[in-house]
């Protein structure tokens, strides 16, 4: 039986460097996934070569049953995985509202059955938009300008945008780097909150703390290989990530 | 067979030595400041009048001549960078549209000094030269010779000079180089008026050999152009091999097939160098 | 809001009165060169507005025009179909090389289109048999429609306008549309518009086409109203035009390309015996736009405006 998103025997070479080297794993409709690793040890371009940023040396994702390997970014964006960026990616001078209404009006534009005006995918657009942001405590601001946000609320725009297109899997890179704890401990309870709708996530993440209280399953790559697969517990006490994470081992209790 | 190939090469080299200090020139100045100087042709085309109107005009000697034409344009450059480039820096599309106001300009106020007419400026020498089987002008080997002294001061000044090496700096990672306390509008009008005298520099040697007139600039600047895209935007090296390359391969196809089908041969090399290659056969990949 | 009704019902009046007002031949011809211009510096613009500066555009115009003549002359085609055929073959071909160009962008997207413009006017040069060298085509029959030829300047001058007005408004539509959003995203932050499910390549192509298909018919016109076609007119110095055009009135708004080819395009008129002084002025005019009105004449008013507002 195949997963829900699948990664099989993938791998990104650059000039003779493996930055992933042969990674295979299923994901499970419904699961919280984690993705950690030590620096450089190719979470980033993992998510590179998902969401098609990147095509991948060898090797084949497939979503849903579909091969995806090799599509572009937005062609994978439109099959429903849509990624977060680690740096605040958001359209500066436009408002919170603005931003999250926008996304929503890319992605209807390919949707079937919605080629009504323009008028009413802006109010459809608007209503969506709302949601989104209340779901995500960033209504209050829905009038200011995005640049002026503060870095926290800049990044939880970014994940809003990504809501707004109605994905089924939400790769997120590093949402909680540049967090404060209690930003931190507020994107835990997010987590949950999108789970209940059935949004899929994929997350890498530097916070150990909450990568293990909030994941189902976590992968773990070295220098771009797979060096261990399961749930928290069983990461924990892994003894190859533990030396792994040498000199850190700190971070994993 | 043996002399017609020698014959090629050699008119090659010397029409590719040009390009080369054009090319040169052109992509120092985008290496350094992200200008595409659209004007670089006129710049060409002022050094060529200075020559004219000193070495013709004026009667003076051809060496003080030649130099005083090249330090002119190289004034001017850095001319044109203080007071106008430095104000649009950072802004590619502005830096486009200020060159080619820049480059309108010149030519207009040629053609206001100087009239549309056509003139010549007075050989240095004279004759031809026989090389082996082959026979090329004396004033073309001259150009030749003179243009290979140029590019050998111009890598002593990059390569030996305090100033050199800090354009390289700032050329190959502008931040870094901010970092280390390079000075980037010094930097900035050094290279522009470097690149200008390059440019001046081609065009007062090859006045003797070609007419002058305003408009003269304008398939220099082309030449140097796709030279600069073959050879990398911003890649010195680049435009050294393209340049002699572009000289060759065109002398080849004008003898061969005639000169249209060089240039339609140019432009399609040029296209498909950018679709498939921007950063040009030789320019690092960013 | 009411202000700019009443600016723009007076434009429009005065766009028709025009040939009317001073019934003075030249007067409609400066008018007709505006009108064809206005349409090719609104395309220009189109592809400013996605942030891609086209040197192509040119060579476009001339595609249009030769496509139109050839058609009509050599064919026997109408002109009622050359014309619409003139736009459509343009389109095509921008539609044809826009994914191999549009994949690049700022610098070398400028000399790529550049290669491709000296590319095609070369063509027009050398390819003598078809296109008539450097000695141009003489002779281009008077545009017909429906059997009546276009003989009056006025009839010329309408069809011009009509074709800036449908240029002009097809460009506001467009910005001011979902897709509109879609473009200036693009523009803002390809990548974050692309994980959103934005192909960028496919609506640069399109705007691309649409401009291409513009200026094609305006080549149209202006081949069979001039009635002589040389390749120097599409040469790299009419993309000066109509980029001085769009610089001048302002790149941020498809009004700017309007003003500017109302201000600038009698200036070469009035100019004509000193070609040389024309050129200074439009150089001249560059410069100092770049450095003092960087937004344009558009950008300034709109400036103006802001100003008298926060009083």
């Amino acid at each position: 039986m195949t997963g829900f998103l699948e990664l099989s025997g993938l791998s990104k070479r650059f000039r003779g460097l493996r930055a992933v080297d042969d990674v295979s794993c299923r994901m499970d409709e419904g699961e919280l996934f984690g993705i950690i690793g030590p620096n450089g040890a190719g979470k980033t371009t993992l998510f590179n070569l998902i969401t098609g940023t990147l095509r991948p040396t060898s090797g084949e994702v497939i979503f849903r049953g579909d091969r995806i390997t090799g599509l572009k970014p937005d062609a994978v964006a439109r099959r429903g995985i849509v990624r977060t960026f680690q740096a605040t990616t958001i359209f500066r001078d436009a408002s919170v509202l603005d931003n999250v209404r926008r996304a929503y009006l890319l992605r209807a534009m390919y949707q079937p059955g919605q080629l009504g005006g323009y008028r009413e995918k802006l109010r459809s657009a608007e209503t969506e938009a709302g949601e989104v942001l209340e779901l995500l405590e960033l209504h209050r601001m829905s009038g200011q300008n995005a640049r002026e946000l503060p870095y926290g609320s800049q990044k939880l725009l970014g994940v809003a945008m990504a809501l707004a297109t109605r994905p089924r899997v939400l790769l997120m890179d590093e949402p909680a780097a540049g967090l404060n704890p209690n930003e931190t401990r507020a994107l835990g309870g997010l987590f949950q909150r999108l789970r209940s709708r059935g949004i899929n996530i994929v997350l890498v993440e530097h916070d150990m703390r909450l990568v293990m209280s909030v994941c189902d399953r976590i992968l773990v790559l070295n220098y771009g290989r797979p060096i261990a697969l399961g749930r928290p517990d069983e990461i924990r006490a892994d003894p190859q990530v533990i030396e792994a994470y040498l000199g850190g081992a700190d971070e994993i209790a | 067979m043996l002399s017609l190939t020698l014959q090629i090469v050699l008119n090659g080299l010397t029409t590719g030595l040009v390009y080369v200090l054009m090319a040169l020139g052109f992509t120092l100045i985008f290496g350094i400041m992200r200008v595409v100087n659209f004007a670089h042709g006129e710049l060409y085309m002022i050094g060529a009048f200075a020559l004219t109107v000193l070495s013709g005009s004026l009667h003076w000697p051809y060496l003080p001549a030649i130099l005083c034409s090249v330090v002119l344009v190289g004034l001017l450059g850095a001319l044109l960078e203080r007071v106008l480039f430095s104000r649009v820096i950072g802004n590619e599309f502005n830096c486009m549209i200020l060159a080619l106001g820049v480059s309108i300009c010149l030519q207009s106020i040629a053609l206001i000094v100087f009239g549309p007419d056509e003139v010549g400026a007075p050989r240095p020498v004279t004759g031809v030269v026989h090389l082996g089987p082959a026979v090329i002008p004396a004033d073309r080997l001259f150009v030749g010779a003179a243009a290979i002294l140029l590019l050998v001061a111009f890598y002593l000044f990059l390569n030996k000079t305090r100033l050199g090496l800090m354009m390289r700096a700032v050329a190959q990672d502008p931040e870094m180089a901010a970092l280390h306390g390079v000075r980037p509008n010094l930097i900035h009008t050094a290279a522009f008026a470097v690149g200008s005298l390059l440019a001046g520099a081609a065009g007062a040697l090859m006045a003797p050999i070609y007419t002058v007139a305003p408009y003269m600039g304008e398939l220099p600047m082309m030449k140097a152009f796709i030279v600069v895209v073959l050879g990398g935007l911003g890649s010195l090296p680049g435009a050294v091999v393209g340049g002699l390359m572009l000289g060759i391969v065109e002398s080849a196809f004008a003898t061969m097939l005639g000169s249209t089908v060089a240039a339609l041969v140019a432009f399609a090399v040029v296209v498909a160098t950018i679709a498939v290659r921007p950063e040009g056969l030789m320019g690092r990949r960013a | 809001m009411t202000l700019r009704i009443v600016v723009m019902v007076a434009i429009a009046a005065m766009a028709i009165g025009w040939p009317f007002l001073l019934e003075n031949r030249y007067i409609t011809h400066i008018g007709v060169l505006i009108a064809i211009s206005i349409t090719t510096s609104v395309s220009l613009n189109m592809m400013l507005r996605i942030g891609q500066l086209s040197v192509a555009q040119a060579a476009f115009m001339g595609l249009g025009a030769y496509t139109s003549t050839l058609l009509v002359m050599r064919l026997g085609v109408p002109f009622l179909l050359a014309f619409p055929a003139s736009g459509l073959l343009v389109a095509a071909i921008a539609a044809a090389i826009g994914p191999i160009f549009l994949r690049v962008k700022g610098v070398y997207f400028v000399l790529l289109t550049f290669a491709f413009g000296e590319g095609i006017v070369l063509m027009f040069q050398e390819w003598v048999s078809l296109f008539g060298g450097n000695n141009g085509i003489h002779g281009i029959p008077k545009a017909s429609l429906f059997g009546t030829s276009m003989v009056s300047l006025r009839s010329y001058y309408f069809f011009a306008l009509g074709l800036a007005g449908v240029t002009l408004f097809t460009s506001i539509v467009i910005f001011r549309s979902a897709i509109g959003t879609v473009l200036d995203s693009l523009n803002e932050n390809e990548a974050l518009s692309q994980s959103l499910g934005v192909n960028p390549l496919s609506y640069r192509v399109a705007v691309f086409a649409v401009a291409g298909f513009f200026t094609g018919l305006a080549g149209s016109i202006y081949a069979h109203y001039t009635g002589f076609l040389s390749p120097d007119a599409f040469s790299f110095w009419s993309f000066v035009d109509m980029l001085v055009i769009n610089v001048i009135g302002g790149i941020g708004s498809p009004f700017g390309p309007v003003i500017g080819a109302i201000l600038l395009v009698p200036l070469p008129e009035l100019l004509r015996d000193v070609r040389q002084y024309q050129m200074l002025t439009y150089g001249l005019l560059l410069l100092t736009a770049v450095l003092f009105l960087p937004s344009g004449i558009v950008g300034g008013l709109r400036e103006l405006q802001r100003r008298w507002r926060a009083r």
